[in-house]
């Protein structure tokens, strides 16, 4: 039971470790779609103003999360919270992108994915237990 | 975790919605909504909206979609939605018509002089500069391809029918009385197009049946106020003028008074109200189909009253009101020489005529439409129109027939005295109705005419001392009902059906008295009477098929018509001529929008003519002893195949529009004349005598008439000189058949001309016009090749108008012509000289006393040329001499701001 309740500190932690470092999201967003455009070259202009809007409204919604969770403290909530809020931008890149345009987008995704995942390990192997 | 959207792939949702105007709320018809898919275009949809402006596109994949509706005269609408699967309704989407709030905002540099939107050519009139008091025939004379002389207007080649005043009918169907009552600085733009019909503009599809119009469209700040203006002048030799146009606009509420007099042949108006039963004129010149009296404005010096009134307005929500009175009564003298050459196959007669002719012609012209949407789905439309006319006229005729040799063979003193009154009615009434079904309607509409014609001539020969009175009794009833019905066929077709029927009942009672000249003794005279009736009747059924896609629309139809001609000859004789026909009609046209602005529409399409009944009835017409005419009761309808093909290509960025418009006629059974020539002097049984030589012409059917002609126009812009330079090049072909003598003669007319004129956009200050036409005319008759005929004309002109000083205007017309006729005598040149010099004054310059003189030089002169199978002639007519005049004119200028 000690080590349940221990393992679900361990993404609050992260999160809050995460937050306790200064992470902008913003700094993310702008991130990650300049490499979706590095990776995806053959965007038409329509594409182009409506991803900007997805991610705009993607950063916006985050960081009203953010401020919200900062208020509430209900690290429970956050996650489900940013999960839905990540299905439905890729429900909005679904309609956005072409089938290849949009593997090459899942495949980004994934690898962003991975490199939070290993961060996250890297993050709780330096937390001392049980604080 | 994001693999499962791709099974999402197979949603797809249904679309619709309705495009409005949002300045009237009413539906916009045809636009092409454009729904283009983000993820790839080739997945794209379309679809047009329907007579009420609704669309729908099923099976709409999920993505983003650019939503695009264009429509020709509204700003393109544009906007991003996502479809996820589920049905949507866009509901109204209002588009904005495409217009420019001239008054704010000053635009730098060259505006655009033509553009071409779908079917329409544009011509923006602030491109061409005119002088403040232009009319807008000023302005539209400088449009490229646009051409404006004293029978009516054309563009690119085609006769403009009517002129509409923003979108709405002004005075009827008379394309110069409206152009000259609308100043050109009210004008914004003027449209080109082909108007659809009723049919056509309820469905939402085109049926064929269109008609050439050219849509003026006045400017945001000019739509309501009163302008127009009055004028008066005095001149030497008599000379007077005088007139009135006045325009109140408000809003829907618009009316137009007009009035004019003068003497010095200014008439403002076409000429459908003088020329339209020929007067006093004798009838011999009626006969076969060519008739010579159909020449325009009048020549010789014409004195006119003229008053005219149109009103259009919307009455409540759902009704509109268009209606036009129009009367002049006008007064006409001329002098006319006329030299004609006649091939007779083995030898020529040259006819010599000199012609004195006055004429007094009172008309009255009344036309109105009611358009009443009793709902939703069901539209009324009603237009009547009814004029009456009385002419009396006056000729004296001297004519000499020669030989080669110069030998006379005939000739005629004679005074012909003409009285006539006619009127004629005709009412139609149109009932559309929508059904259920997006695109099926079903409509029905009845033409109704009727129309008398009563004429008292009397004819007295001076050589042989001969009076003869004619009277003539001509009635004719037509009633045609009609029913079309049309169903869609999937997103972009639509198939019609339609059943026409129509009857004519002709009846004629010429009958004609010989009077003693000494005792005044008339005698009833048997040969030269006649009473005959003529019915004609045909049943029409037609089937067409009509698509419209992106950037292309055709239309496929065939028509089948049962046609009877039943001729009754009652007096002297007792007779009867009947005959059946059967058709085949089809017809078929499309066009496509090329990259660029380009476009291209062809049509092709029959259609049967009946004869006349002056044509059909077998009655002797001496009326002009040395060219007498009788009809001809077998004559059958003719079959004509038609083929127009219009190619327009603007280039918007360098101010450059070129266009083609090639039209080509061939008909079957084509009614022309068979001519004999008398070999002796003959007296016919009943006291009728006719010269040697005197022709006998008798309509007959024959093959192989073609007509073709193709006129290209180009324009361009050239900066430097701050002018446009057009050029029109115009060729023609006709080829006449006709019999002479028992022996078959085809003429083959010639024609080619070119036109460059140069015209300025400097400024309002300095208006200039140059030009150079040259035309040169053959004509070959088979009968006799060795001796052709051809004329050659080459006029120079050169219009100025120069506002400079403080307030003086300075105008200038200079027309040199050299003209090298069929007959040396004929040959010559001539330069016809106008100047005035003005001053204005008042408040805004609207005031203006003018000093003018009309042919300084005193050389005016005037031809015109007939070319008939078997003969050509020219008329040299009496024309205005020099005078000068003072002249006041007043502009009424008193706009209100648009709300």
């Amino acid at each position: 039971m000690k080590n349940v309740a221990f393992l679900l500190l361990i993404p609050v932690l992260c999160f809050n470790n995460v937050f306790a470092q200064g992470f902008d999201p913003a700094e993310m967003v702008a991130r990650e779609k300049e490499n979706l455009y590095k990776t995806i070259t053959d965007l038409s202009d329509d594409q182009i103003m409506l991803i900007d809007g997805v991610y705009e409204e993607y950063l916006q919604t985050f960081t009203e999360l953010r401020d919200e969770i900062r208020k509430t403290r209900d690290w429970q909530s956050f996650r489900p919270k940013i999960m839905a809020l990540q299905e439905e931008k890729d429900q909005l890149m679904f309609d956005i992108l072409n089938q290849d345009q949009f593997k090459l987008y899942t495949d980004q995704m994934e690898t962003n994915r991975k490199n939070r995942q290993n961060r996250r390990r890297s993050a709780e192997n330096q937390s001392p237990p049980g604080s | 975790m994001l693999n499962h959207w791709c099974l999402a792939q197979v949603e797809s949702s249904d679309v619709s919605g309705k495009v409005f105007d949002s300045s009237n709320k009413s539906a916009v018809v045809g636009a092409t909504v454009l729904f283009q898919n983000v993820k790839d275009s080739s997945r794209s949809k379309f679809a047009i909206t329907d007579a009420e402006g609704a669309f729908m596109i099923q099976q709409v994949e999920r993505a983003f979609y650019k939503v695009q509706i264009q429509s020709l005269g509204f700003k393109k609408y544009s906007r991003l939605i996502r479809l996820t699967g589920v049905d949507v309704d866009l509901g109204v989407v209002s588009l904005q018509p495409d217009s420019i709030m001239m008054q704010a905002v000053e635009i730098e540099g060259e505006l655009v002089p033509v553009e071409t939107k779908g079917d329409t050519t544009v011509y923006n009139a602030d491109a061409f500069k005119v002088n403040p008091d232009a009319s807008s025939t000023d302005l539209v004379s400088k449009m490229p391809g646009i051409i404006v002389d004293g029978s009516g207007v054309s563009a690119n080649g085609e006769t403009v029918e009517q002129v509409l005043l923003d979108g709405k009918r002004f005075f009827g169907q008379d394309p110069l009385l409206s152009l000259n009552s609308i100043p050109a600085e009210v004008v914004q733009k003027v449209e080109v197009f082909d108007q659809q019909s009723e049919q056509s503009q309820f469905t939402g599809f085109d049926d064929g049946n269109t008609v050439k119009t050219m849509n003026v469209v006045t400017k945001d700040g000019k739509k309501n106020g009163k302008f127009g203006n009055v004028y008066g002048g005095l001149g030497t030799d008599d000379r007077y003028k005088a007139g009135l146009t006045l325009n109140s606009f408000n809003g829907d509420k618009r009316l137009t008074l007009l009035g004019m007099s003068n003497n010095i042949n200014q008439q403002n108006f076409s000429s459908e109200d003088l020329a339209g039963l020929g007067g006093g004129r004798r009838s011999g010149f009626r006969r076969g189909g060519n008739n010579n009296l159909m020449i325009g404005t009048q020549e010789g010096i014409t004195q006119t009253h003229s008053l005219g009134t149109n009103f259009t307005n919307n009455w409540g929500k759902k009704a509109t009101f268009e209606g036009s009175y129009f009367f002049n009564k006008s007064k006409n003298d001329n002098n006319t020489e006329s030299s004609r050459e006649t091939f007779l196959g083995d030898s020529t007669q040259f006819y010599e005529q000199t012609q004195l002719s006055g004429s007094d012609n009172t008309n009255h012209r009344l036309n109105a439409r009611l358009d009443y949407q009793i709902n939703d789905i069901t539209r009324l439309i009603y237009i009547p129109s009814f004029s009456y006319q009385e002419n009396e006229g006056l000729e004296n005729t001297i004519g000499i027939t020669r030989d080669e040799n110069e030998n006379i063979i005939n000739q005629t003193v004679n005074d012909f005295v003409g009285n006539t009154k006619a009127y004629n009615l005709s009412n139609r009434l149109t009932l559309q109705r929508k059904l259920k079904k997006t695109g099926r309607s079903i409509s029905f509409q009845i033409d109704q005419q009727s129309s008398t014609l009563d004429q008292s001539n009397v004819y007295q020969g001076l050589v042989l001392d001969s009076l003869i009175q004619y009277l003539t009794d001509e009635t004719s009833a037509s009633i045609s009902p009609r029913i079309t019905y049309t169903e869609p066929i999937g997103l972009t077709g639509q198939l019609s059906a339609s059943y026409d029927y129509n009857i004519i009942k002709r009846d004629s009672k010429k009958d004609t008295y010989l009077v003693d000249p000494e005792t005044e003794e008339s005698t009833f005279s048997n040969i030269l009477s006649n009473h005959f009736e003529s019915d004609y009747s045909t049943h029409v059924a037609d089937v067409a098929f009509t698509n419209r896609n992106m950037g292309r629309f055709f239309r496929f139809s065939l028509a089948y018509q049962h046609a009877t001609l039943n001729n009754q000859h009652t007096f002297p004789e007792q007779g009867s001529f009947n005959s059946g026909f059967h058709n085949i009609l089809p017809s078929a046209m499309g066009r496509i929008d090329f990259k660029g602005e380009a476009n291209m529409f062809i049509r092709y399409a029959t259609n049967t003519n009946e004869p006349s009944i002056n044509q059909l009835q077998n009655v002797l017409d001496n009326s002009n002893p040395l060219f007498i005419s009788i009809g001809n009761p077998e004559l059958n309808q003719s079959y004509t195949h038609s083929l127009i093909a219009r190619y327009t290509k603007p280039n918007t960025d360098k101010n450059r529009s070129l266009s083609n418009f090639t039209r080509i006629q061939a008909t079957a059974n084509f009614m022309t004349n068979s001519t004999r020539f008398a070999t002796q002097d003959t007296v016919l049984a009943g006291g009728v005598f006719i010269q040697k030589g005197t022709q006998i012409a008798q309509p007959i059917n024959l093959d192989g008439y073609w007509n073709i002609s193709n006129t290209t126009t180009y324009s361009a812009a050239i900066s430097k000189l701050k002018s446009n330079l057009n050029t029109t090049l115009d060729l023609r072909y006709q080829r006449l058949p006709g019999m002479t003598n028992d022996m078959l003669n085809i003429a083959d007319a010639y024609t080619a001309g070119v036109r460059i004129s140069l015209v300025s956009n400097i400024s309002e200050k300095v208006d200039f016009n140059v030009y150079y036409n040259v035309s040169g005319n053959k004509v070959i008759n088979s009968i006799q090749s060795n001796t052709n005929s051809s004329y050659l004309t080459q006029t120079t002109g050169a219009k100025l108008n120069w506002i400079f000083g403080k307030g003086f205007v300075f105008r200038n017309d200079t027309y040199f012509e050299k003209y090298n006729g069929f007959s040396e005598a004929f040959n010559t040149n001539y330069i016809l000289w106008n100047m005035s010099l003005a001053k204005k004054f008042l408040k805004n310059d609207l005031g203006e006393l003018e000093v003018s003189v009309f042919d300084l030089l005193g050389q005016n002169q005037s031809f015109t040329q007939n070319i008939n199978p078997g003969f050509v002639e020219e008329i040299q007519t009496q024309v205005l001499q020099q005078y000068f005049m003072l002249t006041f004119t007043y502009q009424i200028r008193a706009f209100q701001k648009s709300n």
